[in-house]
């Protein structure tokens, strides 16, 4: 009968935590931020299909898969949605852009030493390859 | 002596705490953030993450041993809330994992751990080894693994598994990077790891400092021995009949090779404790073998299966089978060195007359105690004329008069035999808040 009612406050409590789970999720993500983030994703697949240079932003696709970057990005609601990159390039140069591909120190404070190793894994890339990734960001 | 009612309220108390521990990394970490949702399933999963996280770190609590969060509950309880609490932390762990893997493959990246991440490798290895723990843990016996084997597993297992947990929160990172979450999170990490230090180094250390040494070893009826033990310092080691104690015999506090045994001596003879034993597996086995003069270690007294918590109860009724008559033994010896002449009935079930554990000290004490014995014998011997077979509910409504009824009930037995005598006696309208009885058939 002890041992029922320790089940029975278990179940009691992982019902509290998934339904609390559930309004913690629901609070964070209400209707009208999700509506923008919708607006953000079609407007990003609407100016890729007017970027011409296909060839250069599928190259470009191909590094971004192959040094895991949806690990921490998503693009077009794949990968990681903490930091979605639709849209993300408008604001900054072609300079400014690099300084965030390849992790640059000037970025430590804004983003933290733990995220900013993560980053200078794209050291390793050739400048060609950080330019085409740069294209495919514009692209986005 | 606590109140049956303070009890119950101490009890509500520790269950709010649990909940306020178990959701706050959650409301800390990610509740205090300015609104920015990241989409609802993965915020749902994140949510999961944290709280399984947090409940994984108070399992090392519960299993703490700490005297003010057992009383209420009794220890027994407190083990089965860290088994049901494990698989339901597992169940949100997998939650955790299946959500991102089906919704956010991406983000997960790479299974093979040489391509991988290393803190999204540390998650998976931590997650693999926590289902590892649970399935060793609810299916020990069938797994043929034995107990001490098991213990050390469970305690590598767990203690790895937490710690590749928080290296895979600390690697994700971006919950934990705003200074003043930083800074809980720390304190909420050195948390767990002061009670890992605590329970694995401190306690160990504590029960060096105070051994005890084997007085005497007697041979029982029923393959059952009473060790006999004493504190080396001579202080006397006080505790309330009913109580037990987690034994070490021979080997040393931090092996972690200790077993859970009832006291069967009585409590005002606090001098030296007895400790009364039979050979069930690998340990029980070796116990009778026990030269005098081994060093042993004692962690206790636990456990609230005593009627010292029921002062008021106009009388006791003590329902045991085979060995589960040594915390019994314990209460009825203090009863009687107490000169305490309250109505008691003692239902003693057992295989076989032959077997019957402190058969003749029993007969002496109906001098010493108003007690009514009633034995009841499963195997009965050809010129036996007592009761036999089981403890059913025709016999219970047999001697159970109304006045009974009343009395505070205390069963220790086979879990079958304890299962079944509850509905009993619940069957017969004894109220449930006067049955008590501990559990000790875990894994």
């Amino acid at each position: 009968m002890r041992e029922m009612w320790a089940r029975r406050i278990a179940y009691l409590t992982g019902v509290v935590v998934i339904v609390l789970s559930v309004l913690f999720a629901k609070l964070q993500n209400p209707a009208d931020v999700s509506k923008e983030r919708e607006t953000r994703l079609k407007s990003a697949i609407v100016s890729e299909n007017n970027i011409k240079n296909k060839e250069y932003i599928r190259l470009g696709k191909q590094i971004y898969v192959q040094q895991s970057c949806a690990m921490c990005h998503s693009v077009k609601g794949d990968g990681n949605p903490r930091n979605p990159l639709d849209g993300a390039s408008e604001q900054l140069t072609d300079k400014q852009l690099k300084q965030w591909v390849v992790g640059a120190p000037e970025l430590e404070e804004r983003i933290g030493a733990g995220v900013l190793r993560l980053k200078q894994a794209n050291q390793k890339l050739t400048e060609d390859q950080i330019e085409l990734l740069i294209f495919y960001l514009r692209s986005i | 002596m606590i109140r049956r009612g303070a009890l119950v309220s101490s009890s509500v108390l520790w269950l709010c705490i649990y909940l306020v521990l178990v959701l706050s990394p959650l409301f800390i970490l990610l509740g205090l953030r300015e609104l920015d949702g990241s989409g609802f399933w993965w915020d749902f999963s994140m949510a999961l993450g944290f709280t399984a996280m947090a409940m994984m770190g108070i399992q090392f609590l519960l299993t703490a041993r700490f005297k003010r969060i057992t009383q209420p509950f009794g220890i027994d309880i407190i083990y089965y809330f860290h088994r049901y609490f494990a698989v339901l932390a597992i169940c949100l762990l997998l939650l955790h994992y299946l959500i991102l893997k089906f919704q956010y493959p991406d983000a997960l990246g790479v299974l093979n751990p040489l391509e991988a991440a290393d803190y999204l490798s540390a998650g998976r290895v931590a997650l693999l080894l926590f289902v590892m723990m649970v399935i060793t843990s609810l299916w020990r016996k069938q797994l043929h693994l034995n107990y001490d084997l098991w213990r050390l597993i469970h305690i590598l297992f767990a203690v790895s598994a937490f710690l590749l947990a928080l290296w895979h929160i600390e690697g994700v990172g971006y919950y934990i990077d705003a200074p003043e979450k930083r800074w809980l999170w720390s304190a909420y990490t050195l948390l767990w790891l002061c009670l890992i230090a605590y329970v694995r180094i401190l306690k160990p250390w504590q029960m060096f400092k105070h051994p005890f040494k084997v007085e005497k070893v007697k041979q029982e009826r029923g393959d059952a021995c009473t060790l006999t033990i004493k504190s080396v310092s001579g202080e006397p080691f006080s505790f309330s009949p009913g109580q037990f104690a987690w034994l070490t015999l021979d080997d040393s506090p931090w092996h972690i090779r200790e077993h859970p045994f009832s006291i069967s001596s009585s409590s005002e003879q606090s001098q030296q404790i007895e400790f009364t034993i039979k050979s069930l597996g690998d340990f029980t086995s070796r116990v009778k073998e026990t030269q005098p003069g081994t060093t042993a270690y004692i962690d206790g007294p636990y456990g609230i299966f005593s009627v010292d918590q029921y002062p008021q109860a106009p009388g006791f009724v003590f329902i045991a089978g085979g060995v589960g008559a040594a915390p019994i033994m314990s209460m009825l010896r203090s009863l009687a060195d107490r000169n305490d002449k309250r109505p008691l009935l003692f239902i003693y079930a057992n295989n076989q007359w032959q077997d019957v554990i402190f058969r003749e000290e029993l007969e002496s004490l109906k001098n010493r105690l108003n007690i009514q014995l009633l034995h009841v014998i499963k195997y009965p011997h050809e010129n036996y004329d007592g009761q036999s077979g089981y403890v059913t509910q025709e016999l219970l409504s047999a001697v159970l008069d109304q006045d009974l009824l009343q009395y505070e009930y205390f069963l220790c037995g086979p879990w079958a035999m304890a299962e079944s005598v509850q509905c009993a006696l619940h069957a017969l309208k004894v109220p449930l808040g006067n049955v008590h009885f501990e559990l000790f058939d875990m894994v």
